[in-house]
């Protein structure tokens, strides 16, 4: 039987350090400000819907730089 | 019951053999999905990182549709499995390359308000153009559409497809397009169910 025809999927899998570098370079390259100046800006409100604003939550989701969860909301 | 696995790779497996199928019959299988994966998060984007999404076009000119997801397996409730929960998802329209241009339409989901926020988890927005906001009249006023986090409920990316092929005049990559949206919806309500957010 034949597979369904799929999008491609790529992984790049690193530590939680090594994707803050990354959030850093880019709050360096858009902002000139440090990652989490950057990312306290955006949760904050500004540059909401930018995707700016995605790049860098996304990274800071993957560095676990993101709110902490409370088990209520699970 | 949410996407469960024995392992949480099992949960993103999953997860990807349910999205795959679906954006191959509509955008096209040409369209790699990059995930960015730190244990057990992962990241998904449509198109490189370093791009702002994928370009489309449609028959009312070309633009920018960007699909992101955050994931993340926890352990399921008796500690013998892993589920997997969707911590947010972005999917947007943009008719710029600028990373500091808003969108023009976006359906933004967050499993958690930032502190000071109020707003509803899941929402539509329109995005200032230029900075200019684009307005409705409101009695003797206007409202500004981006300040409006107009509620939604869960957006399943089916839907977003759907409205980018029957909306927005994208050409769908294959003719059984509908039918695998629809499948793939039965599928979600079925299988993995709300919970999975």
């Amino acid at each position: 039987m034949s597979q369904p025809i799929s999008a491609q999927f790529v992984d790049d899998s690193r530590a939680r350090g090594e994707w803050l570098k990354v959030a850093e370079a880019l709050a360096q390259r858009v902002l000139h400000v440090d990652a989490r100046t950057a990312y306290s800006r955006v949760r904050d409100g500004e540059y909401e819907g930018t995707p700016f604003a995605a790049e860098l939550s996304q990274l800071m989701f993957l560095a676990g730089e993101d709110e902490p969860l409370p088990h209520a909301a699970e | 019951m949410p996407i469960t696995g024995r392992k949480p790779g099992e949960c993103f497996k999953t997860f990807r053999d349910h999205l795959g199928p679906v954006l191959a019959a509509t955008l096209g299988s040409q369209h790699q999905v990059f995930c960015r994966n730190d244990g057990n998060r992962s990241s998904l984007s449509l198109g490189p990182p370093s791009a702002i999404g994928v370009r489309l076009t449609s028959s009312r000119g070309s633009f920018i549709f960007s699909l992101r997801q955050n994931l993340e397996v926890i352990r399921t409730e008796d500690g013998k499995r892993w589920q997997l929960k969707t911590r947010e998802y972005r999917y947007a329209i943009y008719d710029s390359d600028d990373v500091l241009a808003e969108a023009r339409m976006r359906w933004d989901y967050v499993s958690q308000v930032p502190a000071g926020k109020r707003w509803c988890k899941h929402h539509f927005q329109i995005g200032r153009i230029a900075g200019k906001a684009v307005s409705a009249p409101f009695n003797d006023g206007e409202l500004d559409l981006n300040r409006l986090h107009t509620p939604t409920g869960f957006v399943l990316i089916e839907y977003v497809l759907r409205f980018l092929l029957t909306d927005l005049g994208v050409s769908p990559a294959s003719p059984s397009w509908e039918s695998v949206l629809d499948s793939s919806v039965e599928k979600f309500f079925k299988q993995f169910s709300g919970r999975t957010s």
